[in-house]
């Protein structure tokens, strides 16, 4: 080895280690909300058109009506099933609906918002859905006022080139705090002893509640709904649920009682308030069962379960309260309570003594994760991050899984 | 992390024990040197000359006259992360004589980050990812006056790409799983927000060593 090599290494080292510049680069990804504006007369001169089954991606509110099961999928449509079996679900079809998130069904017509219309449908032959009508304008606080389009938000990830520290001024959403995903899970389900509707229908009118307004529709001829009057109710509703001719409204801040006996009319009649919290809401002849529960949007650490005697609707009273885990949904048959419990499973109460149904507790399946459930004709129909799960409750001590449909993008149970 | 360094060390000295039984067409090297380069701060746009530590071992069978295939595990530290690369090596002699001989190495190994600590916190967690090691090299073998072995010297130039990912939990209740490599601008499952800082090392390589 002679030193001429020696000096060709050490050129060649040198050039190297004065021209060998790492690369780095950061990026910062976040989910976050992107507005989105829409002109309406865009979205009306759409047509709506059943589409084949598809596959659920994200399972919203669920409505079942005669043998067949109604999934909404957030801001896309509505899901059909053929449920006669509740064992074997099988996927009928699809409509197409921008901005739907709420259903209910009368008479054989179908009624979901399309941002701020409502829209009918004749579902009386399943296999030839018709769109009968469209009530333009009533959803309006969809609508931004400086321009007169629809504002919407969509749940995006955003990667941009630089490091974090350029972009800590933007909005951070964790995904089960965005406005979507919170409008979705506060409208999960709906039916008869749904527990987190947004519409119901009760003496030939549908009522729809968004964040602040009760809104009555007079649907006494089912196919020709008939916008009547917006109704304030102040901010943070979340659900309603319709009970021999009240309506029992869950909002943020406690519970209201509207007195629906005119139903184009509904009177506030009392206003049960506890701490800020989430809480949906079922009721029988004397007493309300509340959940109240932390996470998301509400925040004060509280997972509960308030019984409420409402033997006087004008002064409903705090009967007991429960420890629970993380109480979402709720349903009541009979006198079996069944409440959805989070990531924590789903549990059963036997609840005929008010009083002690911490004592009566008579199923618990943690492996169960749900948000919401609707005791329905057939079965139990829970929606979890697996999916939408039937259960036969026959027996509510031993609850007996029948089947699940599977969806692509799971909720996430917060 | 100390025990993961003395796990390292026992496989690299065991594999470097094993060579040293092995008869000729094998071919065995150990080498130990510095890995040198300019990172760029990302805060100020400055660079700064950075340095850290390379062992290696070679262990492989001659294929074809004068040029051996086998595999290669090492220790490369760099400023922000330390990795074990394995994979597979090629060495070549250029010149036949008795005497020093030219000599050429080409090893391809990923680059595990695996003696990096992954940090857990309800809310975030941090992470080292990287990826395929590249480097080629040039250098010489001094042969021992005695026995069958030799003083090996060389440069060359090695590519490392590296990445710390920080996450941020969209649940503080359930800690996501980790993903092994990360790739797509999707965050991965259970992230609300994540940075990554992504390092391609372009170093260049000063080794010494013995080969049997």
């Amino acid at each position: 080895m002679n030193s001429r090599f020696l000096s060709v290494l050490l050129v060649l080292s040198s050039i190297l280690i004065f021209s060998c510049t790492d690369e780095v680069t950061s990026t910062y990804s976040f989910r976050t909300m992107m507005p989105v504006y829409l002109e309406m007369k865009d979205v009306r001169a759409k047509a709506i058109s059943v589409a084949p089954a598809q596959e659920i991606e994200e399972p919203g509110k669920i409505y079942i009506y005669k043998d067949y099961l109604f999934i909404n999928e957030p801001n896309q449509g509505i899901h059909i099933y053929d449920n006669k079996n509740p064992a074997n679900p099988i996927n009928l079809s699809f409509i197409p609906i921008e901005g739907n998130v709420d259903l209910a069904i009368n008479s054989d017509i179908l009624y979901a918002d399309n941002y701020v219309d409502l829209l009918a449908f004749d579902i009386s032959n399943i296999r030839s859905i018709r769109l009968v009508k469209r009530v333009e304008d009533v959803f309006t606080h969809l609508y931004q006022h400086s321009t007169g389009k629809v504002i919407t938000f969509k749940d995006t990830v955003i990667t941009s080139e630089g490091p974090r520290w350029e972009y800590d001024n933007m909005w951070l959403v964790r995904p089960g705090m965005s406005l979507t995903a919170n409008m979705a899970k506060a409208a999960q389900s709906y039916g008869t002893g749904g527990s987190m509707a947004r519409f119901t229908l009760m003496e030939g009118h549908l009522f729809a509640v968004d964040q602040n307004t009760l809104r009555v529709f007079d649907v006494v001829n089912p196919a020709e709904p008939k916008f009547v009057k917006p109704i304030d109710l102040g901010w943070g509703i979340e659900t309603i649920f319709p009970f021999q001719q009240k309506l029992f409204i869950g909002s943020n801040r406690g519970m209201h009682i509207y007195d629906a006996s005119t139903p184009s009319a509904p009177t506030r009649m009392a206003v049960y308030e506890h701490v800020l919290s989430c809480d949906p809401v079922v009721v029988n002849e004397e007493h309300a069962f509340v959940t109240l529960r932390s996470g998301n949007f509400c925040v004060n650490g509280v997972n509960e379960l308030h019984v409420i005697d409402i033997k006087d609707p004008y002064q409903p009273k705090l009967k007991k309260a429960y420890p629970m885990l993380n109480p979402h949904g709720l349903g009541l048959a009979e006198q079996f309570l069944y409440v959805a419990e989070g990531k924590h499973g789903l549990k059963s109460f036997n609840v005929k003594d008010v009083l002690s149904i911490d004592k009566n507790q008579l199923e618990f399946l943690p492996s169960m994760k749900s948000v919401d459930l609707i005791p329905g004709p057939k079965s139990l129909i829970v929606i979890g991050p697996d999916g939408v799960c039937q259960f036969d409750y026959s027996n509510p001590a031993a609850l007996k899984k029948l089947s699940c449909i599977q969806v692509k993008d799971p909720i996430e149970v917060s | 992390m100390v025990k993961r360094y003395v796990w390292v060390l026992l496989a690299f000295f065991g594999f470097f024990g094993t060579c040293l039984g092995q008869e000729k067409p094998w071919l065995k090297q150990v080498e130990m040197g510095v890995l040198g380069g300019k990172t760029e701060n990302l805060w100020d746009e400055t660079t700064t000359a950075r340095l850290g530590l390379s062992v290696s071992t070679f262990f492989g069978k001659e294929f074809l006259p004068k040029q051996w295939l086998g595999v290669k595990l090492g220790i490369d530290q760099y400023p922000s992360v330390t990795t074990l690369p394995l994979g597979l090596g090629w060495r070549g002699f250029l010149t036949q004589t008795d005497g020093p001989r030219l000599m050429a190495g080409l090893d391809l190994a990923y680059g595990s980050p695996i003696l990096e600590k992954i940090e857990r916190t309800d809310w975030s967690s941090s992470w080292h990812e990287s990826g395929i090691m590249i480097h080629p090299s040039v250098g010489f073998r001094l042969p021992a006056k005695k026995g069958n072995w030799g003083l090996t010297a060389s440069v060359g130039y090695k590519r490392q790409p590296t990445a710390f990912l920080e996450g941020t939990h969209s649940n503080a209740e359930s800690r996501p799983r980790i993903p092994f490599f990360h790739t797509s601008s999707r965050l991965p499952e259970g992230f609300s927000a994540l940075t990554k800082t992504a390092t391609l090392y372009h170093s260049l390589s000063i080794q010494v060593g013995l080969m049997f």
